[in-house]
């Protein structure tokens, strides 16, 4: 007799709901940011690292 | 004949994460949401799109707390909001959602204290008196790493990885427990 574990991987996705007050609290610092580069420093950087690397796909 | 009999061990991975809100203007992806620990602080995950020297496209993922003087949010700063777990997996989670909406490009992460000049600028306020190795250099990637390597597994049905080697300057297929300075991330066709 062959013995075989097999394991099954089970996700569960528990997604903690928002408020009414944590939307409002969001769309009002969503209002301010919305389309602002806010890390132009980190995309510079980003941009440093890969400007000699091919990218392997 | 061989019998063969299979045992079938059940492994639940259970990822809390917050809900978030999605917004896109001027090629910029943006996720806000409220992280409930000791106190409740607004953080912001952004996917801002760049073009490499050789025209490929790829997004960056920067991360951060909201800032209510500068209006902006910051990734310089460490909240310690006592709920790590919660906010690392909401923003790992932004990557399926991102990729859902652009899933023909690469998502490229990589921390701000990966940068070369960091360890001096970290020497120069730092208490912890580190000796040859800087403690906080690459401690965001690792931080990344360390919560990816948890659910790679289901993570690879859907992505592929790559982790930047630093010595080859180059990246290879990525592998659990590594030291990588940089992550990219392909969705699988």
């Amino acid at each position: 007799m062959i013995m075989r574990n097999e394991e099954k991987i089970v996700t569960k996705l528990n997604v903690i709901p928002m408020s009414k007050a944590t939307e409002k609290r969001l769309s009002k610092v969503l209002h301010e940011i919305k389309g602002k580069d806010l890390f132009p420093e980190k995309t510079e950087f980003a941009k440093k690292t890969l400007q000699n690397v091919k990218l392997p796909m | 004949m061989k019998n063969i009999l299979s045992l079938h061990k059940k492994a639940l991975i259970n990822i809390e994460n917050y809900d978030t809100t999605f917004s896109i203007k001027n090629s910029i992806v943006q996720y806000l949401f409220e992280s409930s620990g000791q106190k409740k602080l607004i953080k912001g995950v952004q996917y801002s799109k760049f073009e490499t020297k050789s025209g490929e496209t790829v997004y960056n993922l920067g991360f951060g707390d909201y800032d209510s003087e500068t209006k902006g949010i910051t990734d310089r700063k460490s909240s310690n909001n006592g709920d790590a777990r919660k906010v690392f997996n909401t923003v790992l989670n932004t990557i399926p959602k991102f990729l859902k909406e652009f899933p023909d490009f690469p998502i490229f992460i990589q921390g701000s204290d990966s940068h070369n000049s960091f360890e001096e600028e970290c020497r120069s306020s730092c208490s912890k008196n580190c000796n040859m190795i800087c403690k906080n250099k690459d401690r965001r990637i690792r931080t990344y790493i360390h919560f990816l390597d948890k659910k790679i597994k289901v993570f690879s049905k859907d992505y592929t990885f790559y982790g930047f080697d630093e010595e080859k300057k180059t990246f290879v297929e990525y592998e659990p427990k590594n030291k990588y300075t940089a992550i990219l991330v392909y969705k699988k066709k």
